[in-house]
């Protein structure tokens, strides 16, 4: 119990710093089934659908891999005009998500969301 | 300007009505659907011939509409691309995005931009150390 408490913090001590980048609304650790193991946000947003959205982005962009469109992937970005979702694989599964807003410095957020999904890994066995 | 930003959205403004009689009752001529197509045609084979670019295709329901640079493995792609760009919309709804523009993912070795263009999208294949947005601003 101690230790899952332990993880947890460790893995919300990231979402924590990476909704610190500018223009970041909310980021989300999603699990292979698109459960949502942990949340931080900005901004009032349903963590829960963003976690699914992130999952659901993830498999699909699964898709492009496996024909060997892409190779392995490193991060999948959906744009909208109201703003973005950014998902990068953890491991096994496991996703990072982050909502941002439209006038985010996006190559920021893409440079800070890769190095938090390397730095997930470990904590989850990668 | 935007090169590829200004090239969809004259193709959005002169052939909208091509585009919204795809998804409506009521079909567009059909010397206006043959112009437009020669229009996307000729984007296709602009955009796979800027330098970085390994090739680009258009897509209609999962069908090539049109494709040039590198074509192998275009047919699988296209369908695959419909259906990340359904899924990408259905994602984009959940957040609240608005509707689903690009769709753009980065794999270790290539990456793959999908450009939704009303009911078909624009794909753009390259190398992941392409930067697409700077190579396809001009």
């Amino acid at each position: 119990m101690g230790a899952e408490r332990g993880l947890l913090h460790q893995v919300e001590e990231r979402l924590a710093a990476l909704v610190q980048v500018r223009g970041v609304v909310a980021a989300v650790v999603v699990d292979a089934e698109g459960l949502l193991i942990a949340s931080k946000r900005a901004q009032p947003t349903d963590c829960e659908l963003l976690a699914a959205a992130a999952r659901l982005v993830l498999a699909t962009a699964e898709q492009a891999h496996q024909l060997g469109a892409t190779g392995p992937i490193d991060m999948i970005a959906s744009e909208g005009p109201r703003g973005s979702l950014l998902v990068a694989p953890v491991w096994e599964g496991m996703a990072l998500g982050v909502s941002i807003a439209p006038d985010a410095m996006v190559g920021s957020v893409r440079f800070a969301l890769r190095s938090a999904a390397r730095e997930l890994a470990p904590l989850f066995g990668g | 300007m935007h090169w590829l930003g200004d090239r969809l959205r004259n193709l959005r403004d002169e052939y909208g009505d091509v585009l919204h009689a795809a998804t409506s009752q009521k079909p567009a001529p059909s010397w206006e659907r043959e112009a437009f197509l020669v229009a996307l045609g000729g984007l296709v084979r602009d955009v796979a011939a800027h330098a970085g670019v390994i090739g680009a295709f258009a897509e209609y329901e999962g069908l090539v509409v049109d494709v040039a640079g590198a074509e192998e493995g275009a047919e699988a792609l296209a369908a695959a691309a419909s259906r990340m760009v359904q899924e990408g919309r259905e994602a984009a709804g959940m957040v609240q995005l608005g509707d689903l523009q690009q769709l753009l993912l980065v794999g270790e070795s290539r990456k793959v931009a999908l450009i939704v263009l009303g009911p078909m999208s624009v794909g753009v294949v390259a190398s992941s150390d392409v930067r697409l947005g700077r190579v396809l601003a001009r």
